[in-house]
């Protein structure tokens, strides 16, 4: 019964503190949501905390979530998925500054082929072993839509800054794949 | 043809990861646990600092009169007065003398004789001179005085190091006393810029303890000449002033010095300002490092009496360092306490606006604070504490201020904290 549910009875019925209806909540958006969290965290473990937290946060102020078409309810939760991703990585005092080899400046993009053949669980762990602030650039940036002006209030650096560190980042993952796909061609 | 970070948003957004086993369970179980009721915010502990802050700010208003020892009167033997030259006869008439009235002596730093200026004889001559024309004064010792005399001793040997310290306030100075008002510490100092001058200085305050500490036949005086052991930094505005011991600075004291010296018995201290900027550094969840720079200004009045009144600043710069354990805390609130120590050190003091050369050196205090914390955002702070700070007894505090009077400082201090 609770399956069949749209997006604004499940919200109206956890507003009720309907235990089935928050369950169902789970099961509906709790793998994307730990998706989202798998890709601003450094493991599986701190992602699930977090993905339990940003669900119990929106079942605590479920009574503000406003629907606004289908999606608005997996979009509503994302958002308190990412501000508390963020406030995760803001807490962490002592940035990790990755003092590695100059990497080399001209690595070919991956074609689109090439992209397809990837899979996601390969991309998450790339993603994972990017330093915290590459990592949740990239994330901001190029999946879920923010700007640099967005993305600098945020994380509390500038917006040349959050240029920067995504061209990094994308110069990290592209060297990840360009392995990858090395290894996938012997 | 789509580039390759599109390609990573469309795979990922949509992508379902598989949950970790016991993953429901475990989120029920946090579902209840976090609508139990002991997971709110413990109101309760807010009404510790709030009681203790209302407390703090009506000690701070009330403002009782402090018994302010000031400068004590004491009676006793003068000798020759050190480095006199020897052909004056003045030396032998008045090694034997009795008891006379001077100001209560000090020991500075370096008590050691001085030249005899023609002020400085002229003083002897008329101290001399009392003592002649009251020989019976000695034999009509009232009660009170002999009293005094037998509970101090005729051979009072000053063994504080400020030059306003008298011998009785020294030996009260370190107990532990919550004084009624003490220092606003302010991180911005707004608070302390509007609270200062509507609360300044407890009122004047004369002690009047006047008594024989002499007695008839002492050869020795405790610090030498009475005239060398008048405060340093009196006398400063005097341009005659031809002593050569250390301490130079003397006034040109008036034929009848008795009467001058007897005025010296008014002191009044201003409520310390402290200014600070403090910063906070994570060690985990509770347990913060709080340190900062903080500047301190303690002015004080001493009233010679007969000779313009000399108004002594001094000003510090400290680093306080206090470890705090966050009792409780919230995304706006946060509930504290915390100790630690600080140190400071007098960078310049002024008596009339004249350079003061003898003054404190490194010293420190332990700190004990208790406060709540209204967090703006994650790096900006307004926090309100009331804080114990207790002066730890040292040879390097010469200069007599506020904190002399009391080691034990209970202030109210707010400002903004900066997080890193």
């Amino acid at each position: 019964m609770y399956k069949e549910l749209d997006e604004q009875e499940l919200a109206r019925r956890c507003c009720g503190k309907d235990r089935l209806a928050e369950d169902e909540l789970y099961r509906r958006y709790a793998a994307r949501v730990f998706t989202l969290c798998r890709r601003y965290c450094k493991d599986s473990d701190e992602a699930k905390d977090l993905m339990q937290d940003a669900l119990i946060q929106a079942l605590e102020k479920i009574e503000k979530f406003r629907y606004m078409g289908n999606g608005s309810l997996y979009g509503w939760i994302s958002r308190i998925a990412i501000n508390k991703a963020l406030n995760h990585i803001n807490r962490q005092k002592w940035r990790k500054v990755s003092l590695g080899p100059q990497q080399d400046e001209n690595i070919p993009e991956p074609t689109e082929e090439e992209m397809l053949g990837i899979p996601e669980e390969k991309l998450l762990g790339w993603i994972a072993k990017l330093p915290d602030m590459r990592r949740a650039v990239f994330n901001l940036y190029c999946i879920d839509g923010y700007s640099h002006r967005e993305i600098g209030r945020m994380l509390g650096i500038s917006e040349k800054g959050s240029a920067g560190v995504l061209a990094k980042a994308r110069k990290q993952l592209k060297e990840e794949i360009k392995d990858y796909l090395k290894e996938q061609d012997k | 043809m789509k580039n390759w970070e599109d390609i990573v948003k469309d795979k990922l957004e949509g992508y379902e990861s598989p949950l970790p086993e016991g993953s429901l369970a475990e989120f029920r179980a946090r579902r209840d646990a976090a609508a139990a009721p002991g997971k709110r915010f413990p109101i309760v502990w807010l009404a510790v600092p709030a009681v203790a802050a209302g407390l703090a700010a009506l000690l701070f208003l009330r403002q009782p009169g402090t018994p302010d020892s000031g400068i004590m009167d004491m009676r006793q033997p003068v000798v020759a007065v050190a480095g006199t030259e020897p052909e004056s006869e003045l030396e032998a008439e008045t090694a034997p003398s009795g008891p006379v009235s001077i100001l209560a002596p000090v020991q500075t730093r370096r008590p050691v004789a001085q030249a005899v200026t023609p002020a400085k004889q002229q003083t002897a001559v008329d101290i001399q001179q009392e003592q002649n024309s009251e020989p019976a004064k000695e034999e009509t010792m009232t009660p009170e005085e002999q009293a005094r005399q037998n509970e101090y001793g005729s051979n009072t040997v000053m063994t504080t190091s400020s030059p306003y310290i008298p011998e009785v306030a020294a030996s009260q100075s370190f107990n532990i006393k919550v004084g009624p008002a003490a220092g606003i510490v302010a991180g911005g100092g707004l608070l302390a810029a509007v609270l200062t001058p509507l609360l300044t200085s407890s009122p004047l305050k004369e002690t009047g303890d006047v008594y024989n500490a002499g007695q008839k036949g002492q050869s020795s005086s405790p610090v030498g000449d009475p005239v060398g052991s008048l405060p340093s930094g009196l006398g400063q505005d005097d341009p005659n002033n031809h002593n050569t011991g250390t301490n130079e600075q003397t006034e040109q004291i008036p034929s009848n010095n008795t009467q001058y010296i007897h005025g010296i018995s008014e002191t009044r201290h201003s409520i310390p300002l402290k200014v600070g900027l403090m910063t906070r550094l994570p060690l985990s969840s509770r347990l913060n490092v709080s340190t900062g720079l903080e500047y301190s200004r303690y002015a004080s009045e001493f009233n010679p009496g007969t000779s313009v009144e000399k108004k002594q600043i001094a000003h510090y710069v400290g680093i306080p360092v206090r470890l705090d354990w966050t009792l409780a805390s919230n995304r706006l609130l946060e509930v504290y306490v915390g100790a630690g120590i600080g140190g400071d050190y007098c960078v310049g003091a002024t008596m009339n606006h004249s350079k003061v050369e003898d003054k404190d050196g490194l010293s420190f205090s332990l700190l004990g604070a208790g406060g709540v914390q209204l967090n703006f955002n994650k790096h900006l702070g307004l926090y309100v504490e009331p804080q114990l700070s207790w002066a730890i007894p040292s040879e390097n505090r010469v200069l007599y201020t506020y904190r002399s009077e009391h080691p034990l400082t209970f202030a109210v201090a707010a400002g903004f904290r900066f997080n890193i």
